[in-house]
């Protein structure tokens, strides 16, 4: 467990000096804050505009950075060849791989959490400060809803850094991000392949779009943000479902990605 | 060449260069026509942005709403178009169904008449029709959607139905519940259906606890009591006539006659009169209150009439065709069937009966 620990913090260390990081947080940062000017504008739906463009700038930020820094995982210590010098001492693979995505994912959570608390503040001013409005509008604050909105959105950044890995352990960065943000794509519209799947006749079709359903992640299940301005009814149990299938989903990643690494020559 | 060599002169130069180009920008933006950069826009159905948004549809939608609020608050009501205007709003609310102002706000701008809104009644209400079944536990959508059949196309068969819907919904509190239920028993009573309104008067009645709400009920209930005494003294009145072929003295006439038993006692504890006029029999205290109301209206039409044109009505008949031709609502006649005086120097409605 310790080797496990100390690749992630290495892979930790490594994310956080990573510019793009940077840019990319800078970048959240600048569009959460501009919802603030955006909402001046938008006809009194001021904490709608607020939470949707944070929460939607949280989300897209956290893939993009789940995505870039994904890439290049295993990649870079193969390509630097560092990972001679990683297997030259008592590590195996498996612990390695998983160093390596539970490093990414505490810097991911890390971040979630720093713009969750830059976007929850300003939701907070923004809400003192219409709260007559907001209440008429929206019938209330919602803020179960809104930090479940970024829980999930964080579940939905733990698959996508497993699928990110696993394009890392065997093709080049390029490739990787194409098939991951391909990949992301597929699972956001993974409601429709299960319409697909419902209404067509042919039954070989129809049970080759039900695999491909089950087989592909079904990101649309994360997004609550609709709820965060809205409001609706939180429940546990969708908590709890939605936590066990994001488990279960990355746990598969995880383990597809250490028998893809297993697998792999070093020359 | 010297420019690049020196950055100043060359910043210098691309600027003046953007200067030159902002008139073609603007030729070329006229000669798009005006709705170009929105129909261009609109040319994609909202099914396919909402896989183009790849699940940030809540994203698109606020885009949509601020160019819409952007878009239509910079144009006079004569230079809109209606039905961009609810396509719009189709998307915008396909995007984000539980968008519950993006219905509120284009379907009342849509069916409100010029100078609020567009006069498009139908494309209003479609779109408030598509809010309610979206949002089937929303008050605020089938309320507003009634006052814009009770004020507009006064049709107050649809608008108590509206009420009555938006009195059902489960997150009202007692006290909005019962003025929303009074507002589908009002709108009943307008529209002929004494009956539904009693009813709904009596729940009131009996079910708030509010001391002040009870009251309103009552007084409401005994208008309605009122209403249907004048109904029988009237066709007593008519039988009267036909009988008599001439007036009686007074309601007591009536009776005295046998044309009907007896003559009740006012519920509002006023009392019945003749109105030679109209041939109807009206309670004083009713059709005071309905007088009153009338000239409260009148007067405030006059003033309208006085700040649009700068001056008061020259006679009565011109501030009748103003409230007729150019505003939405119905001239009220006189309760009794009276004329009303009317100073075109003060610009004041009176009447000389009942009322003072």
């Amino acid at each position: 467990m310790n080797r496990v620990i100390s690749v992630a913090h290495n892979t930790f260390r490594e994310a956080i000096r990573d510019r793009v990081l940077y840019s990319l947080v800078i970048f959240a940062v600048l569009m959460i804050l501009s919802s603030l000017i955006i909402a001046t504008i938008s006809g009194e739906q001021y904490n709608k505009i607020v939470k949707d463009l944070g929460l939607a700038a949280i989300s897209i930020i956290g893939i993009m950075i789940s995505v870039f820094l994904g890439m290049g995982l295993v990649y870079k210590e193969i390509e630097k060849k560092t990972v001679y010098n990683i297997f030259s001492k008592p590590i195996k693979r498996y612990e390695f791989i998983l160093g390596k995505y539970l490093g990414l994912a505490f810097t991911l959570l890390l971040i979630t959490v720093g713009m969750a608390i830059i976007l929850f503040l300003l939701v907070l001013y923004t809400e003192l400060r219409y709260q007559g409005l907001i209440e008429f509008y929206y019938g209330g604050h919602h803020f179960a809803e809104f930090f479940n909105a970024i829980y999930f959105q964080y579940l939905e950044f733990l698959i996508i850094i497993g699928i990110a890995l696993i394009f890392s352990s065997f093709t080049s960065p390029i490739l990787s991000v194409l098939f991951t943000f391909l990949l992301f794509a597929i699972g956001r519209f993974s409601g429709d392949i299960r319409l697909f799947a419902e209404e067509i006749k042919n039954p070989v079709s129809a049970v080759f779009a039900e695999v491909i359903y089950r087989v592909i992640p079904n990101l649309g299940k994360f997004n609550v943000r609709s709820e965060a301005v809205y409001g609706g009814s939180l429940s546990g149990e969708l908590i709890f479902y939605t936590t066990a299938y994001a488990i279960i989903y990355t746990l598969a990643l995880l383990i597809l990605s250490m028998i893809i690494f297993e697998k792999k020559e070093f020359k | 060449m010297s420019i690049t060599k020196k950055p100043l002169i060359g910043l210098l130069v691309i600027f003046v260069l953007v200067l030159i180009s902002i008139p073609f920008q603007n030729k070329i933006d006229e000669a798009h026509g005006k709705f170009g950069s929105m129909e261009d826009s609109l040319y994609i159905s909202s099914s396919m942005l909402d896989k183009i948004s790849i699940g940030y549809q809540e994203i698109l939608a606020d885009v949509y709403w601020l160019r819409a609020l952007q878009y239509f608050g910079g144009k006079s009501i004569a230079d809109q178009n209606p039905e961009l205007l609810y396509h719009y709003f189709d998307i915008i609310t396909d995007l984000d169904p539980k968008f519950i102002n993006a219905y509120r706000y284009g379907g009342a701008f849509l069916a409100e008449p010029p100078p609020y809104g567009l006069g498009e009644m139908e494309l209003g209400t479609k779109l408030f029709d598509k809010g309610r079944e979206n949002n089937p536990d929303n008050f605020r959508l089938p309320l507003e959607e009634a006052f814009l059949y009770y004020l507009y196309p006064k049709d107050y068969a649809r608008a108590a139905e509206l009420f009555e819907e938006a009195g059902s919904k489960p997150e009202l509190s007692g006290m909005r519940k019962a003025t929303i239920e009074g507002m589908a028993a009002a709108a009943h009573a307008q529209g002929g259906n004494r009956e539904v309104s009693r009813k709904i008067w009596q729940i009131i009645y009996e079910t708030n606890s509010s001391e002040g709400r009870r009251n309103f009920a009552l007084r409401n209930l005994k208008e309605i009591q009122t209403m249907d005494i004048e109904d029988n003294l009237t066709l007593a009145l008519k039988e009267y006539r036909k009988r008599f072929n001439k007036f009686p003295e007074g309601v007591q006439g009536i009776a005295d006659t046998g044309v009907i038993k007896v003559i009740p006692a006012s519920p509002l504890e006023g009392e019945f009169i003749i109105a030679a006029r109209i041939e109807a029999v009206k309670d004083s205290v009713l059709a005071k209150r309905n007088l009153d109301q009338n000239l409260r209206f009148l007067n405030a039409k006059s003033k309208r009439y006085n700040s649009s044109f700068g001056k008061f009505p020259e006679n009565f008949n011109v501030l009748k065709d103003f409230i007729q031709n150019q505003t939405t609502a119905e001239f009220p006649n006189h309760p009794l069937g009276e004329e009303y005086v009317y100073n075109p120097i003060t610009g004041k409605v009176t009447s000389g009966d009942i009322s003072e």
